[in-house]
């Protein structure tokens, strides 16, 4: 891999793609707000870490048929957005269970109307970043999808994050499987890592942040399972580092 | 030796895990302040400034472009938050090495609306030692 652009990416905001009606990503942002802890031993500043946050901000256009009424409503519960650059698997991902905090418009003089919305982190968890496990794509039954390596088996968790877009009949199970012997992503045994809430009718577009400690073997991959047809979604994960906030 | 231009420098972070990673390609300018504070001890008898120097400190503003090379790249340098992870930060320029442990403050990605995707990421003295040029 090398250096590359933003073209390609995509917001998907509590099961809703508006990546379309974005024009530009002005922050994707962990901070830490580092402490002071200088003791008077010392002749340079000491700092630890303090509290954590995230915030994603967007430009978007006006669309009364996609992004419009879902940014309108500026609901008062989290929302999980999710933000990919590309979309193979395996592509950077950066999460945010969030409040958002505004939705402001600039109507400038050239005709043009903007839209501006700020999600700042709201449950806990900072910014988190992963790997792509799905792009937004249609399994029209139950169907595994082709796993990614992480190179090596991990030790302390992982968080999963499933954006899903719309269903059409039956129970639609996700669920994140690894895998320690797979040597193509498809063969090889695989178990279930984590499990989502499942989804069922009406299927309305939803989003879901699922956590899981221990181990995470070396490949992962996004399944469906049960009954269902046609379950449009997105999945990522995050796996947990030895020594951040919640390695477990 | 006379005047030189910033080309050739490079730039080596910790990961969160601790081993130094060569991002200099992915970055594409970068701004550090090695600084002290003053304190104005100016006494009622003398006709000018009169200053001590306090706490020494050090800030770096790495700008970059997103690479997601596996561990080497910027993106997966920056990318997980350790809680008690402080990060070398080496700069080299013309056989001179400033060294610094920091705390990362803050990573920050830019999608502008040209297609561009870049990132900047602010490190902050950690370790209660002056960062120094050897």
């Amino acid at each position: 891999m090398v250096k590359k652009t933003g073209m390609q990416m995509y917001l998907y905001l509590q099961g809703l793609d508006i990546s379309g009606d974005i024009g530009s990503i002005g922050a994707i942002r962990s901070s830490s707000n580092p402490l002071d802890v200088t003791g008077i031993d010392k002749s340079a500043m000491e700092r630890i870490h303090g509290l954590r946050d995230g915030e994603i901000s967007f430009n978007c256009y006006y669309n009364d048929a996609l992004s419009t009424p879902v940014l309108k409503a500026l609901p008062t519960t989290n929302v999980l957005a999710l933000v990919i650059q590309g979309s193979t698997a395996g592509s950077a991902t950066w999460a945010l269970t969030a409040k958002q905090v505004n939705y402001n418009w600039s109507r400038n003089a050239d005709g043009s109307l903007v839209g501006s919305v700020q999600l700042l982190g709201a449950a806990g968890f900072p910014l988190e970043s992963g790997n792509l496990l799905l792009a937004k794509t249609t399994h029209a039954s139950a169907t595994d999808a082709t796993g990614i390596d992480g190179a090596a088996q991990s030790t302390v968790g992982a968080v999963g994050f499933l954006q899903h877009f719309s269903g059409s009949s039956g129970t639609i199970e996700y669920d994140i499987e690894d895998s320690s012997n797979s040597t193509n992503g498809v063969d090889g045994s695989w178990t279930n890592l984590l499990a989502f809430s499942d989804v069922v009718t009406p299927w309305a577009a939803t989003a879901q942040r699922v956590a899981v400690n221990g181990t995470v073997e070396r490949w992962v991959r996004a399944s469906t399972n049960g009954t269902f047809t046609n379950a449009s979604f997105a999945m990522a994960l995050r796996r947990r580092y030895a020594g951040e906030h919640d390695a477990a | 030796m006379a005047k030189e231009s910033g080309i050739g420098g490079t730039l080596t972070v910790d990961d969160a895990g601790g081993t130094g990673r060569a991002i200099t390609n992915d970055v594409t300018s970068l701004t550090f302040n090695s600084t002290r504070g003053v304190q104005d001890v100016t006494g009622l008898d003398v006709a000018a400034m009169e200053r001590l120097l306090l706490l020494n400190d050090f800030t770096i503003t790495i700008n970059m472009v997103f690479n997601d090379t596996t561990d080497t790249g910027c993106f997966n340098v920056f990318k997980a938050t350790s809680d008690n992870d402080t990060r070398t930060v080496v700069y080299t320029h013309s056989g001179n090495t400033l060294t610094a442990e920091c705390v990362l403050q803050s990573v920050n990605w830019n999608r502008a609306q040209d297609g561009s995707l870049t990132g900047s990421a602010t490190l902050v003295l950690a370790n209660g030692v002056a960062a120094a040029w050897t």
